[in-house]
């Protein structure tokens, strides 16, 4: 024991250790990884009914989200529904942002929701044609992390219907309150989104929502507040879904499952 | 004597010796996850694993490990095994590990773990350090459940999510704050300072 301290051995020691202790995580990491991305998934799921605010049973997620959701991909650009599966092999089932190449995106003017400087071109929306109303996925920058999450707006006059968050790194209690119930009933009751003119008119204030148009947005969370301002004005606007939400035939040929 | 040491070693930190009553260490998690039951009590089991484990390791290596880098030694293996707590939370209970998000990570810093690793397993056998561990980690859960309890009890009226308060029950919000966490851990070690007067400190 008297080389324990030795150079030599410290090196030896901390080298093994950091294998052993690697392998440990690595292999739980890959081991684990698709039963997590199948949790993962159903969480998708469970916060797109909830956003429509579809009862359901927490074993019956996957039935009673084909049998009332309908899937497809969109073209941001120009805003048409994209039948045929686009040559990156993208399709609304399988949607991976990070695989995408240049010409797949469009680089932003101006990034104020901060999702990177650049949008894809393809998006995914969600249906539920017996209510009329679209989910749209939605993403933006808070104050430490990207909030990503989906509202839900009626397909007649683009009042709110729902909002979620169902990823997102903000402090617990303060920011983090954007999943809170408080929070998200605000956008339960009907607010118009978008005026006349295509502008999106919904704001998240600071305190105390004082137009019909306003959410009341997080004490304690100026920056929070803030981002989730950012990217609904900018996913609503006409960089992100404005061009589907001004197109003619959103819910052409929209059943539940039929585009899976 | 052997099988007296291990019962005492196992035993003693859940009244007599425990983590959170008497040295006071791992306050903020439990604030943190103790509005629910079902937090507490994935939060308990995921402890004892980690303490009870990270004793073990460090304690089979002891003989091995450098003094000058022995804390680095201790985070390496206690943040390896946290790790492997949270993908499998993550893998098999989602929702909880959702609720509990940076809670289960933070489990690293928890003084509990460090503290025994550098204050107990350094020096005892494997066998002993193990059971060092799940006693220290029981005795964490002995008051995360029982402030988990109250909380959600007097909180939301509920226990593991099931209404148990009548519909009559207003509701105390302030349970579901974290101060309500400190009254409640204050007046355990109350109670457990009246039954046991050696662990009064002097004024």
């Amino acid at each position: 024991m008297s080389n324990r301290d030795s150079v030599k051995n410290t090196f030896l020691v901390t080298g093994l250790l950091c294998i052993v202790c690697s392998v440990l995580v690595s292999g739980a990491a890959v081991g684990l990884k698709e039963k997590q991305d199948t949790n993962k998934e159903l969480d998708l799921k469970k916060n797109i009914l909830n956003v429509c605010g579809i009862p359901y049973d927490p074993e019956q997620v996957e039935q009673v989200f084909t049998d009332t959701i309908s899937v497809r991909l969109i073209n941001l650009t120009d805003g048409s529904a994209v039948t045929s599966t686009p040559e990156s092999g993208q399709t609304s089932s399988g949607f991976a942002l990070n695989k995408l190449t240049a010409s797949e995106k469009t680089e932003l003017f101006s990034d104020p929701a901060g999702i990177g400087g650049a949008r894809e071109n393809y998006a995914v929306v969600y249906l539920y044609p017996e209510k009329k109303q679209i989910i749209l996925p939605i993403r933006g920058k808070g104050l430490w992390s990207t909030l990503w999450g989906f509202i839900s707006i009626s397909d007649d006059d683009f009042t709110t219907r729902g909002i979620t968050f169902f990823q997102h790194g903000e402090t617990p209690g303060l920011g983090g309150e954007v999943d809170s119930a408080f929070f998200k009933d605000q956008f339960v009751a009907p607010k118009q989104t978008i005026g006349d003119d295509g502008q999106v008119i919904l704001n998240v204030t600071k305190s105390g929502a004082a137009g019909p148009n306003d959410i009341d947005g997080l004490a304690g969370a100026t920056i929070t507040t803030q981002g989730v301002d950012k990217l609904i004005k900018f996913w609503l606007g006409e960089n992100g879904f404005g061009n589907y939400l001004q197109s003619e035939d959103r819910f052409a040929e929209a059943s539940p499952s039929a585009s899976n | 004597m052997a099988g007296n040491k291990a019962k005492d070693v196992l035993l003693d930190p859940v009244f007599k010796n425990n983590p959170i009553a008497l040295q006071v260490l791992g306050i903020c998690s439990a604030l943190a996850v103790t509005t629910k039951l079902d937090t507490s009590l994935t939060m308990c089991v995921a402890v004892i694993f980690v303490v009870a484990f990270s004793n073990l390791a460090v304690s089979l290596i002891r003989n091995y490990i450098p003094s000058s880098v022995r804390i680095i030694v201790q985070m390496t293996i206690i943040a390896s095994l946290v790790i492997l707590v949270d993908q499998v939370l993550k893998a098999y209970a989602f929702d909880v590990s959702k609720q509990m998000s940076v809670f289960v990570g933070l489990i690293i810093t928890n003084c509990i773990v460090m503290g025994r690793a550098e204050g107990f397993a350094m020096k005892n056998t494997p066998m002993v350090s193990f059971l060092d561990g799940i006693g220290n980690g029981l005795g964490y859960s002995f008051i995360l459940l029982t402030v988990g309890f109250f909380r959600e009890l007097f909180g939301s009226g509920k226990l593991l999510g099931m209404q148990v308060m009548p519909d009559a029950y207003p509701n105390n919000g302030l349970m579901l704050l974290a101060p309500s966490a400190f009254f409640l851990i204050g007046i355990i070690i109350w109670v457990i300072r009246t039954f046991r007067p050696e662990q009064i400190e002097e004024a």
